[in-house]
C-alpha cells in the first residue's frame, strides 16, 4: 500500500538555493570583428560562477530582424541560402569545448578562412557560447529524492568577417506612434544601405516647444538588414498635447571599438506627435 | 575604448634624467547570463501537483548583462516536459511561466510563457541588465518513486 510521503524536489541547480551566482559565463568581447588584413582574434570566457561549467562553442547563420510587432530578434538559419552572406561555415574556432572552474579564464581562438575567391563584402554568423553546470550526482534529501533541471544558457553574438571597401547607412522613414498605456510606442522603418551591418546608435524623443526633451530615447542599434523596430518610451507624467519627435540615427558607439564601426552619415527625422492620455 | 596613460617628466636640481612612459589598454565590452537563483520546489507530496508562479520568491531567476540600452532577445530554446529519475521513472513538469523586467522584480515586468519563440525580443535596458523570472509546475504521480530526477532547460540570449 502506498501511503502520499513528502520528497523535497529542487530545480535548476540542485544545490545553489541562496542568491549567490551558481552559474555564468563572462564573455568579452560582446561582437567578433575579423578583416581581410588580420584574418584572427580572440575571445575571452570567464566562469563567474561558483559552479564548474562545460561550454561549448558552435556557430550559425543568423540575421538581425523585427518581429511582427517590432521586437528585435536575432532569426538563426542553420541552412541559409547559397547566396546569403554566411561566414557560419569557415570561422575556426578553438576550442569548440572546454570545462570551466569557478573564477577561470579560457582563451578561445578565432580564425577565419573563407573560400579562395571570396568577392569583397561583409560575411557573417553568430557564435553561440553554451554553458551548463557541470552534471553531477545529486545527494538524497532528507526522505530520498532530489530532483534537478539544469540550465543551458546560450548566448548569441555577433561574428563579422569584412572584405574589402565597406559603408553603411540608415534612413528613417513611415514613423508611427501609439500611446499604449504609459508608454508611447514608436515604430519606425529603418532601411539599411551600404555593404556593412550598422552598428550605432538611435537618440531623440519627445520635445517640447522650449527643446526640452521631456521623453528620451536613446538606444543602440545593431542592424544586418533594413528593419521595422519599436521602441518604447517612458511617458511619466506628460500631458495630453502635441509635441516634437526627434530621432537621430549615428555610429556613435562606446562600447565598440572606433575601428570595428563603420561609420555612417547622421540620419535625422522630426515630426509632430499628438499624445492623448486617458486619465 | 583605448586609455593612454602619460607619467610626467622626472627632473631635479641633481639629475638631469628625464622619463616618460606610456601605457596602453583596450578595455572591451562584455556580456553574461547568470543563473542567480535556482527554481526551488521545496517538499512536494505524492500525488499533488505544486506550482511555484514566476514571482514567487523560489522562482528560477537568471540575469543578463549588456552595454546599457542595448536590445537583447531571450527565447527558451527547448522546454522538458518529463523529468527523469531512477529506472527511467518521469516526473510531469509543465506551465512554465515566467516575467521580465530591467530591475531585479517580477513586479512591473512583463509576463510570458516560455516558449522556443523569441519572448523578451529587442528589449533594452538602462543599465544594460536584464532579469528574467520563471516557474513551473510538477506533477508527482501516486506512486512517484523516490530518487534523483534531472532534466535540462535551454534558453538563449541573443544580442
Amino acid at each position: 500500500m502506498w501511503c502520499k510521503a513528502a520528497f523535497t524536489i529542487v530545480l535548476l541547480g540542485a544545490y545553489a538555493n541562496t542568491a549567490a551566482v551558481a552559474q555564468g559565463v563572462v564573455i568579452t568581447p560582446h561582437f567578433v570583428f575579423v578583416t581581410a588584413r588580420d584574418k584572427s582574434t580572440t575571445i575571452d570566457l570567464y566562469n563567474s560562477g561558483g559552479e564548474t561549467a562545460d561550454v561549448s562553442l558552435s556557430t550559425v547563420f543568423g540575421t538581425y530582424r523585427t518581429d511582427s510587432v517590432g521586437g528585435i530578434i536575432v532569426i538563426a538559419d542553420t541552412n541559409p541560402r547559397a547566396d546569403a552572406p554566411s561566414a557560419a561555415k569557415w570561422f575556426d574556432v578553438y576550442p569548440r569545448h572546454v570545462v570551466l572552474r569557478a573564477n577561470m579564464h579560457q582563451v578561445i581562438k578565432i580564425l577565419a578562412v573563407p573560400p579562395g575567391g571570396l568577392r569583397d563584402g561583409e560575411y557573417r554568423t553568430r557564435l553561440i557560447v553554451a554553458a551548463t553546470p557541470l552534471a553531477r550526482p545529486l545527494p538524497p534529501s532528507q526522505n530520498g529524492t532530489t530532483i534537478a533541471l539544469n540550465v543551458e544558457i546560450q548566448t548569441s553574438l555577433s561574428m563579422i568577417y569584412r572584405q574589402g571597401p565597406m559603408s553603411s547607412g540608415v534612413k528613417i522613414s513611415d514613423v508611427r506612434a501609439t500611446v499604449n498605456g504609459d508608454y508611447l510606442d514608436v515604430r519606425m522603418h529603418l532601411e539599411k544601405t551600404g555593404n556593412a551591418s550598422f552598428f550605432g546608435k538611435l537618440r531623440g524623443g519627445l520635445v517640447e516647444t522650449t527643446g526640452r526633451v521631456i521623453a528620451p530615447l536613446e538606444v543602440n542599434l545593431a542592424m544586418n538588414e533594413t528593419m521595422d523596430p519599436r521602441f518604447r518610451l517612458p511617458l511619466g507624467a506628460l500631458k495630453t498635447g502635441t509635441y516634437s519627435l526627434r530621432l537621430n540615427i549615428s555610429s556613435d558607439r562606446v562600447d565598440i571599438p572606433p575601428d570595428d564601426v563603420v561609420a555612417v552619415a547622421r540620419e535625422r527625422w522630426e515630426g509632430n506627435i499628438t499624445v492623448q492620455r486617458g486619465y | 575604448m583605448c586609455v593612454a596613460l602619460a607619467l610626467p617628466s622626472v627632473s631635479g636640481a641633481q639629475t638631469a634624467l628625464t622619463a616618460t612612459v606610456s601605457a596602453t589598454a583596450m578595455v572591451n565590452a562584455a556580456i553574461s547570463v547568470a543563473s542567480t537563483h535556482t527554481l526551488t520546489f521545496g517538499a512536494v507530496t505524492q500525488n499533488v501537483s505544486k506550482t511555484i508562479s514566476a514571482t514567487d520568491i523560489n522562482a528560477g531567476q537568471l540575469v543578463f548583462s549588456g552595454s546599457p540600452s542595448s536590445p537583447a532577445s531571450v527565447t527558451f530554446m527547448s522546454i522538458p516536459s518529463q523529468l527523469v529519475g531512477p529506472g527511467g521513472a518521469s516526473l510531469p513538469i509543465d506551465t512554465f511561466s515566467g516575467y521580465f523586467n530591467t530591475s531585479n522584480s517580477p513586479s512591473g515586468g512583463t509576463s510570458f510563457i516560455p516558449s522556443p519563440v523569441a519572448q523578451a525580443a529587442g528589449v533594452s535596458s538602462p543599465s544594460g541588465q536584464l532579469y528574467i523570472f520563471f516557474g513551473a509546475t510538477v506533477h508527482p504521480a501516486l506512486e512517484q518513486p523516490t530518487g534523483a530526477y534531472r532534466a535540462t532547460i535551454v534558453m538563449q540570449v541573443a544580442y
